[in-house]
């Protein structure tokens, strides 16, 4: 298979929603846009999900999310582990905390009793703690993920957990609580911005769901600085580490990401220098200093934006074409983009970065707990979504097929 | 016109029965009341062609006997007057009384009189009965008409509330002769109201009555039977035309069956198909005449033939014999059920399908009892009687296809086969082997001789003179039927074959067929000398390695696995020195031939640990397979000669010959019939048949020597049902390897077998995946990424092409001989944090690898 040749993307989490109606109603989900999201699950986009669908549980609040998933396909993983803690290798037997339970089945039928497996019913500490179970996964544990929780109250809990427990997540992987500030209100409106999108560049970065940045907004700056630089043509691409030449068009190689830094490493080079500082991963590097302007780099962000050029060319087009006015002005202006593209009905580009794999599982009865994969390929759907027309269906159906398949969570 | 009278002693009581104006009732008031208020609501009046009253459109009443003007309402009966009901032009407004629409009646015609009234009911039928209803009503309208009708209805007036649960139908509901006098009488205003009535009514009169609709139909039907004489050589091929003409005035139907969706693509040719195979089928029959019972396999085409249609269609349908039978030979016959024809027009995949019906039958014949020995020899032998004997039930019918009634192979079909099925094995291309390079303008003489070829046939003819004798008398030589001929070694010639067929012979039948490139009687295989199999224990550890690299298999540890492994690769390639004097050989059935081709086809690129597994093989499923090998590499040769997928048309078909299938068939059959029973596990070759199977296998591996080893070409015209397959360039040599020899290929990832894999390697991987080659620089790396840049830019990595990268490139590079588990690499994934996936998704695509 010739995998992905998408990009990373830039922003895939796994979230808790929790109703605010009811506390001990919990769904775990997984998106690239949160804030998206949580619009779908509360109704006020298409799209939600039918677990959250009752009008009695509505709103739901997203209280934690793991964020930092380098794939749809590890996203779903590590949703799918922690949605079936009870079941899943990376929690091992001694530690599980949930444990499957037996339902019994009565056919009325027949009136014959079948015995399943069952998905425990799990509260918040269940959930926080196999989540911390999870994260201290050898297969979860090392990749570059963080959490945040948006509520004090399941952070609380979270906290609270941690202490009791015997072992703590790797160092690498952040928590924090990151609520949303309130916006000073200067009162005034810029007459260049439409308050719409005035209003989501102050909120993003400004903690919360809201403050999440899903876009690559964040990689204009390198981007861009690169870009100058192979425009010029006197420019000969040397790699600081090596100090030999890069051949831009074909070779794997960085540029810093901290603004202004215009050092160039092969990513091997690279790599080299961050795993012969650290230790504690042989494989993949985790952080490192870079050699020109000893800023920290997170080797995941370095990997995402490489990934972006030489498999994103679109997005980078995209990312180029607007101004640049920081990181939030720009994913604001990103966003503003992929709305209006939504609102339109068809999204090309989401469903794509998606992949290939939905998790059915996510939502869905207790009855498929017997079923170990939660994978299934997503390809019947947009099978379906033609038939679907051709049937006659009204198009607003097929506007909502399109957004279930952009919206991976769930079916 | 026919009229049916249904005289009824009593009238059913609903006819009794009075209408009330609240029965009448209509919602919507008639156009005629809303006009002057009338009280008459004939037109509410049910038709009588509803069954709503509970009755048959063909009840009677009692009126029919009472009175001279019987109402016949309840009898469809057409009447040409149809028009008297119908609405009358808009000048009936205009009439003083009220003149319901329907009823209005135009002037009568010639045919009715008064006279006809009384005794043909029919023709009066129901219209008149309306009129008694409203003689009380319109009298002046009555009057107005003056028709003779009038009076006749007058003498109803006995009875008239007997008539007034009848409702008088539409006129839709008479036979409508000429739809265009109609549309003219239909009133503008009253147009919508009849008129869709008139469909459904008519159709249940079709379906009700055997009228004068069936009828037409009768003929129609009768038209269609005399197809069979008209598809005779002698009757004239207008007929067909003919018939062509009348069905294309009806219109098309839509298929509903699937009978009727498979043969619709064909339909519009159907008539024209059906002729040149007709005349197939005619002329063979003819040439059963001279002595062939081939009927089955004639019957066998037409109940399942469906003919491709030529692409050069002629545009003609009128053909000569001989444009019949050329047409006849270049298209392709696909057998195969109606359900799968409609499934899928690729001819591929019927060919596949052919394939399947072909091995199940294999399956069905290797029955321990052969019914040629339960079946009593048959009296029809040699008459010319189509059909399979009886007796012989048992058999699978496909084959019976190809046999006379002596259970002799047919080889009328040599003409017809040769031609079709190498078309149809054209797939299978391990079975077609080049043996002339003939001109293909060549393929027209055939044509042109095939009425040689049956004027010949008045003679008494063996089977196999059919074809031989006929070639021989034509200038040009048939390729494949001389191979064919001499396609199997022992067949002795034709004549006396078939006495031999009938004495179950003496000789067994040679095991030729498994190897394809067969010795002629004519031309007997040169001798090449044996390779002599090196002696590996003497060789140094870098030559073996070196040899076994050259075999495609990677390096191994100690010593004494590289010698096994050497003459296992030695055996497999050289074919056969173990093969005579070590085992006995079980013989190979066509099924096993065929799923083993197919196999081969669909085998993943050989790796080392399939001939480890091998080891633990019977000896004997190398032969097979050695043999298969070799056919695959004298097809090569043969398919580097066809260009383009075209390839498979008979025009490049031509040129080659088919062995395999027909001599595999001759050898099963012919094992039959001397009685060789052919089980299919557990039957071996007594030793002086393997001996010279044992020779024959050696003439081909001389052959094979001679080529030196290549990469396996791909087939440049894959069929298109096998799966296109990647060689990995990292395996050089592994094209030598005849390798995997049966169907457990199906587990193209490495199959888990824990004993053959090194779980030490674990430790192995990350030195694997880190190790650079310096030549490394050149390639594009943004493009191709090594595995490391993927774990190192977060890809996830599929578990199985990792695995085969390591086991193959990946260890060699670092000196690693061993292979390691796919579930062993995943869980070093896991323990490294890398993320990983199956290619078929969690679950999977064979095996529930367990866990998520």
């Amino acid at each position: 298979m010739e995998p992905r040749l998408k990009p990373i993307p830039a922003f895939y989490c796994v979230y808790l929603l929790r109703s605010t109606v009811r506390h001990s109603s919990l769904y775990i989900g997984s998106t690239p846009n949160p804030t998206r999201r949580l619009a779908q699950h509360n109704g006020k986009v298409k799209g939600g999900a039918v677990r959250t669908s009752r009008l009695s549980l509505r709103p739901w609040e997203m209280v934690c999310i793991v964020a930092g998933f380098s794939s749809n396909i590890a996203a779903l993983q590590f949703e799918w582990a922690w949605h079936n803690a009870h079941l899943t290798r990376h929690i091992s037997s001694d530690d599980r905390i949930s444990q499957a339970t037996t339902r019994v089945k009565v056919d009325r039928r027949t009136g014959k009793t079948r015995k399943k497996v069952g998905r425990p019913r799990t509260g918040l500490t269940e959930k926080l703690s196999n989540l911390h179970l999870l994260l201290r996964a050898n297969y979860f544990g090392k990749w570059p993920l963080e959490v945040r929780f948006f509520n004090e109250d399941v952070f609380r809990s979270w906290t609270l957990w941690t202490e009791r427990a015997e072992e703590q997540i790797s160092q690498d992987i952040m928590v924090v609580l990151d609520l949303a500030k309130t916006p000073e209100d200067d009162g005034e409106i810029s007459s260049a911005q439409r308050p719409a999108k005035r209003r989501k560049a102050d909120l993003i970065g400004n903690g919360g769901i809201e403050g999440v940045d899903p876009t690559y907004a964040r990689f204009q700056e390198p981007l861009q600085k690169l870009k100058d630089l192979t425009d010029d043509k006197s420019f000969k691409a040397v790699c600081d580490m090596c100090d030999e030449i890069i051949h831009v068009e074909k070779d794997l190689f960085n540029i810093c990401l901290a603004r202004g830094c215009e050092s160039l490493t092969h990513m091997s080079c690279l790599s080299k220098k961050f795993l012969d500082e650290d230790e504690s991963s042989p494989l993949v590097p985790t952080t490192g200093i870079c050699p020109s302007c000893d800023t920290q780099l997170k080797w995941s962000e370095l990997m995402c934006a490489l990934s972006l050029r030489i498999r994103g060319q679109k997005e980078v087009n995209k990312l180029l074409k607007k101004r640049n006015r920081g990181a939030a002005a720009v994913a604001a202006e990103l966003l503003e983009d992929e709305d209006s593209s939504d609102s339109e009905g068809e999204e090309d580009t989401e469903p794509v970065k998606v992949g290939g794999l939905v998790d059915v599982n996510a939502d869905s009865d207790e009855d498929e707990v017997a079923s170990i994969a939660s994978m299934e390929p997503v390809e019947p759907l947009p099978q379906k979504l033609p038939r679907l027309l051709a049937g006659g269906i009204d198009p607003q159906m097929f506007s909502i097929g399109v957004v279930i398949g952009d919206s991976e969570e769930e079916r | 016109m026919s009229h049916v009278i249904c005289l009824s002693s009593s009238p059913p009581r609903v006819f009794a029965r009075s209408p009330t104006r609240v029965e009448l009732s209509s919602p919507v008031p008639s156009r005629s009341d809303a006009a002057n208020g009338d009280k008459e609501p004939s037109k509410l009046y049910r038709p009588s062609a509803r069954s709503g009253d509970g009755f048959s459109s063909s009840f009677t009443t009692a009126r029919h006997v009472l009175g001279s003007r019987v109402g016949a309402e309840n009898v469809p009966v057409h009447s040409p007057h149809k028009h008297k009901f119908k609405v009358a032009p808009s000048e009936n407004h205009g009439v003083v009384g009220f003149q319901p629409a329907k009823f209005a009646k135009p002037l009568p015609t010639s045919t009715e009189s008064p006279a006809s009234i009384g005794t043909s009911l029919p023709k009066a039928d129901w219209e008149d009965v309306p009129d008694c209803a409203l003689i009380k009503i319109l009298p002046s309208d009555l009057k107005k008409n003056k028709k003779p009708l009038r009076k006749a209805a007058l003498n109803i007036k006995k009875a008239p509330a007997r008539r007034t649960d009848w409702t008088p139908p539409r006129y839709a509901t008479t036979w409508d002769e000429s739809p265009d006098s109609k549309q003219a009488d239909f009133g503008s205003g009253l147009a919508q109201f009849s008129h869709n009535e008139e469909d459904s009514s008519f159709e249940r009169i079709a379906n009700a009555k055997d009228g004068e609709l069936t009828k037409r139909r009768r003929i129609n039907l009768v038209r269609t039977t005399s197809d069979i004489p008209v598809l005779k050589p002698t009757a004239p091929k207008s007929g067909v035309k003919k018939i062509n003409k009348s069905r294309s005035k009806s219109p098309a139907k839509k298929p509903l069956t699937i009978t009727g969706l498979a043969t619709s693509h064909y339909f519009g040719e159907e008539q024209e198909e059906s002729t040149p195979m007709m005349q197939y089928l005619v002329s063979t029959q003819a040439r059963m005449d001279e002595g062939e019972a081939s009927g089955t396999f004639e019957t066998k085409i037409k109940k399942k033939a469906a003919i491709k249609p030529n692409k050069v269609q002629p545009k003609s349908r009128l053909r000569s014999p001989e444009t019949v039978l050329k047409t006849l030979e270049s298209q392709e016959v696909i057998f195969a059920s109606a359900s799968q024809l409609v499934r899928d027009d690729s001819p591929t995949v019927l060919r596949d399908t052919l394939e399947a019906i072909r091995q199940s039958e294999e399956h069905l014949m290797s029955d321990p009892i052969p019914t040629q020995q339960t079946a009593p020899v048959s009296v029809e032998s040699n008459t010319p009687k189509t059909g399979v004997s009886r007796f012989r039930g048992r058999r699978g019918l496909w084959l019976a296809a190809d046999r006379d009634d002596d259970d002799a192979l047919l080889h009328v079909d040599d003409a017809f086969d040769a031609l079709v099925f190498k078309d149809v094995f054209a797939g299978k291309d391990a079975l077609i082997e080049q043996t002339t390079t003939k001109p293909r303008s060549i393929r027209l003489d055939v044509a042109s001789d095939r009425p040689k070829l049956m004027r010949n046939d008045s003679e008494v003819f063996d089977i196999d003179e059919v074809v031989t004798p006929t070639l021989v008398t034509s200038d040009w030589v048939f390729p494949s039927f001389v191979k064919r001929t001499y396609s199997t070694v022992s067949r002795p010639p034709s004549s006396e074959r078939v006495k031999e067929t009938r004495q179950a012979p003496q000789k067994p039948s040679i095991l030729s067929t498994s190897a394809p490139a067969i010795t002629k009687p004519t031309n007997p295989p040169l001798e090449k000398p044996l390779p002599t199999k090196p002696d590996y224990k003497n060789w140094s550890d870098e030559d073996l390695k070196k040899q076994l690299k050259g075999y495609g298999v990677k390096g191994m540890r100690k010593r004494e696995n590289m010698i096994k492994r050497l003459e296992v690769c030695w055996a497999e390639i050289h074919g056969v020195e173990i093969l005579p004097t070590q085992l006995p050989v079980k013989i190979p059935q066509h099924g096993d031939i065929l799923s083993k081709v197919h196999d081969f086809a669909a085998r993943p690129p050989a790796k080392a640990k399939k001939l480890r597994a091998k080891k633990n093989k019977d000896v004997n499923e190398e032969v097979a397979e050695s043999a298969k090998t070799k056919r695959k590499k004298a097809q090569e040769t043969s398919n580097n000669d066809k260009t383009s997928p075209k390839g498979f048309k008979n025009d490049a078909a031509a040129t080659e010959s088919v062995v395999d299938i027909d001599s595999i068939e001759n050898l099963t059959m012919s094992d039959r019939v001397t009685g060789i029973r052919t089980f299919p596990d557990d039957d071996f070759l007594e030793p002086s048949t393997a001996a010279v199977k044992g020779t024959g296998v050696k003439a081909v591996t001389t052959q094979k020597q001679k080529s030196k080893p290549k990469p396996i070409q791909r087939l440049l015209t894959p069929p298109p049902t096998l799966p296109a397959r990647e060689i990995p360039p990292s395996s050089p040599g592994f094209e030598d390897l005849p390798l995997t020899r049966n169907a457990d290929t199906s587990s193209d990832i490495p199959s888990p077998q824990p004993s053959t894999f090194d779980s030490s390697l674990k430790s192995k991987i990350l030195p694997a995946l880190k190790y650079v080659d310096p030549q490394d620089k050149l390639r594009n790396h943004q493009t191709n990424l090594t595995w490391y840049d993927k774990v190192q830019m977060y890809d996830p990595i599929v578990l199985e092409d990792f695995t085969l990268w390591l086991n193959t490139e990946g260890f060699n590079a670092i000196g690693e001989d061993g292979e390691i588990d796919a579930n062993e690499v995943k869980l070093w994934c896991e323990e490294m944090s890398v993320c990983c996936l199956w290619k078929g998704g969690w679950r999977g695509n064979k095996k529930d690898r367990g866990g998520d």
